[in-house]
């Protein structure tokens, strides 16, 4: 098409101008969080832009644009009419189709072909929705559906060939044998497909019987989030679970489930000593019944935990958004990239990390990613790349939001805590102290306070926030390479595998995910350095040694305990150090209470459990006690006992 | 065993067609030129689906479907009716006689076999 003579030209120029303003507010329309939610505008909007470009196009015989924008419409129509609903993946793919659009628009502007765009179609149309929900069709042939020799078994053999079909037989109208006529009808089929064959297939089967049968399509509404398996047994956490058959439950429900089971628990671990004369015969019925009621606790704890457990992809794909929109108010390019969606953790440490996962995206984004000029002046690709990746690691989860920017500029983090009076202006620190630095309430390296991650909400609050759910953070960054924050939480926030111990007349628990090794205290090699700091031995490496009891604050000892022993514990960044406790007695699987919110921050534990006998027992923090252990390494008192 | 197709139209052309859309889809087909020949056939064959043009000269196919309905052995045969528009009211009248699906000519072979799948398996 060539218009340069002709009188079409100038309007044709203004067209595609107008093209470029109705891509914007598509896009515009597609980044608002409130697109197809409440608030019918962004999609209005988005609908009277697609439909603006398609009604042009037409006019200029631009058909391949026309058509495509034509499809988008028809998409845009049938969620305004709630025949489609959003969901993160349509988000996805209606964002990719308005990328295309603008591509479209800007090869007819050159007077170049263009891919069609088939394959952004397909995904919209013909792949519609994976995440809609199945088919349910409810068929009930009548009697005349016989009489004019159809077969229900064809039509179900035809919607078989469709997809992967689920049949139910209902049979509840089949009179006893007697009673049937044989020029009645009485069965009824339930057949569930996937819900992305298109509707029009499954009408094709019932065209020659829609007026002798009743029919029914519907649609079974089982938005992603709210998927529970109930085959929970089949699937221990952590695995990854085929979609059956589902159902809603309220949260609540599953959270008295939760800790009725947390009470069965600590009910069978006192029940225990006061009948242990009746077990200690491993062959009494006593005996076997007690174990089988231990191991269906257990099984029942698993199965539990199991129904709570959910991937992360819905909190990761909620990131998608929140980056966009940092990028978008910050003038930068970005791209996240999610890895490990599957994996599975508590719903309710998956809700609690919404907020410091956000605030870290945001600060990523702002902190982290140079702008786009500033990266191509140093090789780097103009967009920038956050990473969301989430794996299991030793019994916890582990989340780590890493981008490609500049990383931390260590010596502006200095200079502004020295302002703030954080630091002395003499004091030395390493990298990760200086690092650490960011942390500290009130911390803020941003020029101006901004929409986003500004105005005093800090990573401190982030990081309180995942304490709060009983996990850490720990920060890496290497100039012009990038930041990481590694998060590291507990897959349950109810149940702890745990060693018992005893120290300073305290039954203590410490996780068991923390411990590498167990030593006995006596004839073990330690060593006292000159400023006081005990070092222990255990083939060939030296750890420092730390005793519980006075970092506790427990009464201490005239000297250790007989059977003292040294227990090596390591954080996720493998800082390791050994500490003393008194004796070992036992593992088990302990339910975790709550402490903070009864008696504030306790140095060195996390949290507490209810023990067999009715006591409360602390659980230990190992990464509290290593770095305290590692800072104030109090000498062990009366040591040469051992050492001697 | 293929599956076997009694087929019924006054047009030799049709009749031709039908033939050979049906050979090469693995159907065994016998031929009938109108309704009553058809009936005069039934007598002996057993065929496992019938497909008839509506009109014809000595029995029609409302005809012929509303005889085969009535009989004992053939009562329950499937049977796709030829017609040449889509009218509703012929469809419905089709029904109404007992017809169990319907096709319109000119059909492509792969549409006949999809609806005689339909109904014949």
């Amino acid at each position: 098409m060539n218009l340069t003579n002709d009188p079409l030209a100038v309007i044709l120029i203004s067209f595609f101008q107008e093209c470029d303003e109705l891509i914007e507010q598509l896009v515009d329309a597609l980044d608002d969080p409130e697109f197809a939610a409440t608030d019918p505008n962004p999609l209005n909007a988005a609908f009277r832009a697609v439909h603006s470009i398609k009604g042009g196009a037409a006019s200029f015989g631009l058909d391949q644009l026309s058509h495509f924008a034509h499809q988008l419409e028809n998409t845009f129509d049938d969620l305004r009419a709630g025949r489609r609903r959003v969901d993160p993946s349509l988000l996805v793919r209606l964002k990719r189709a308005a990328d295309h659009l603008s591509q479209m628009v800007d090869c007819a502007r050159q007077n170049r072909p263009c891919e069609d765009g088939v394959a952004f179609l397909h995904a919209l149309v013909a792949a519609e929705d994976p995440m809609a929900g199945d088919w349910l069709i409810n068929f009930r042939p009548s009697a005349a559906l016989y009489a004019t020799g159809n077969e229900p078994l064809h039509i179900l053999n035809a919607l078989l060939e469709l997809g992967d079909a689920k049949v139910d037989l209902i049979a509840d109208d089949l009179p006893c044998l007697a009673d049937i006529c044989v020029h009645s009808a009485y069965l009824g089929w339930k057949v569930q497909l996937p819900g992305n064959v298109p509707e029009q297939s499954l009408r094709d089967c019932f065209d020659f019987v829609e007026d002798v049968c009743d029919l029914t399509l519907d649609r079974v509404q089982t938005p992603y989030t709210a998927r529970i398996a109930m085959t929970a047994t089949q699937h221990p956490a952590g695995s990854t679970k085929t979609d059956g058959a589902t159902i809603r439950v309220e949260l609540e429900r599953v959270d008295r489930l939760m800790n009725l089971v947390g009470e069965l628990v600590i009910s069978q671990s006192m029940l225990e000593p006061t009948i242990a004369p009746m077990l200690s015969d491993r062959n009494s019925p006593a005996r076997s019944a007690f174990d089988a009621l231990a191991s269906h606790v257990s099984d029942l704890q698993v199965a539990v935990m199991a129904i709570r457990a959910q991937p992360v992809k819905s909190l990761f794909q909620r990131m998608g958004r929140i980056l966009r929109e940092a990028a978008t108010s910050a003038g930068k390019e970005a791209s996240l990239t999610c890895l490990g969606e599957m994996t599975e953790i508590d719903r309710s440490i998956i809700d609690g990390l919404t907020e410091p996962l956000t605030h870290m995206i945001r600060n990523a984004v702002d902190h982290g990613l140079e702008k786009s000029t500033d990266r191509r002046a140093i090789g780097k690709s103009a967009c920038g790349s956050v990473t969301l990746s989430a794996a299991h690691r030793s019994g916890r989860v582990h989340i780590d939001i890493s981008d490609d920017g500049r990383g931390i500029d260590r010596a502006r983090v200095r200079t502004i805590a020295i302002e703030r009076g954080l630091i002395r202006a003499d004091q030395s620190l390493r990298d990760h102290e200086v690092d650490e630095l960011l942390f500290r309430p009130g911390f803020s390296t941003a020029q101006a306070v901004n929409t986003m991650s500004g105005r005093g909400v800090g990573l401190d609050v982030a990081r309180a926030a995942l304490v709060r759910l009983g996990g850490r953070i720990t920060i890496h960054s290497e100039p012009d390479r990038g930041t990481r924050f590694s998060l590291s939480l507990p897959l349950s926030l109810a149940v702890a595998e745990s060693m018992v111990v005893r120290c300073g007349g305290q039954t203590l628990l410490l996780p068991l995910s923390a411990i590498r090794e167990t030593v006995r205290l006596e004839g073990a090699d330690i060593r006292r350095l000159d400023d006081g700091a005990t070092l222990i031995q255990i083939r060939d490496q030296l750890f420092s040694l730390c005793d519980v009891s006075s970092v506790l604050g427990l009464p201490l000892r005239a000297f250790p305990a007989p059977r003292a022993v040294a227990v090596l514990v390591a954080d996720e960044d493998d800082r390791q150090a050994a500490l003393i406790f008194d004796e070992v007695i036992d593992q088990r699987q302990v339910v975790i209470k709550g402490l903070s919110n009864n008696c504030g921050t306790v140095a060195g534990t996390a949290a507490a459990t209810i023990l067999g006998d009715g006591c409360v027992g602390l659980i230990l923090d190992p990464t509290d006690l290593i770095r305290r252990a590692a800072t104030h390494s109090t000498p062990v008192p009366n040591l040469e006992r051992c050492l001697g | 065993m293929s599956i076997h197709v009694l087929a019924v139209d006054d047009s030799r052309t049709i009749r031709d067609l039908l033939h050979l859309a049906l050979t090469e889809a693995g159907y065994r087909i016998t031929l009938a030129e109108d309704g009553q020949q058809a009936l005069d056939l039934l007598q002996t064959e057993t065929p496992d689906v019938i497909i008839s043009d509506i009109n014809m000269p000595n029995l029609d196919g409302l005809g012929l479907i509303a005889a085969v309905r009535r009989s004992a052995r053939h009562r329950a045969t499937p049977i796709l009716m030829l017609t040449t528009e889509s009218a509703p009211e012929l469809k419905a009248r089709a029904r109404a006689a007992g017809a169990t699906g319907w096709i319109v000519k000119p059909f492509e072979p792969a549409k006949l076999v999809k609806a005689l799948q339909m109904i014949a398996g």
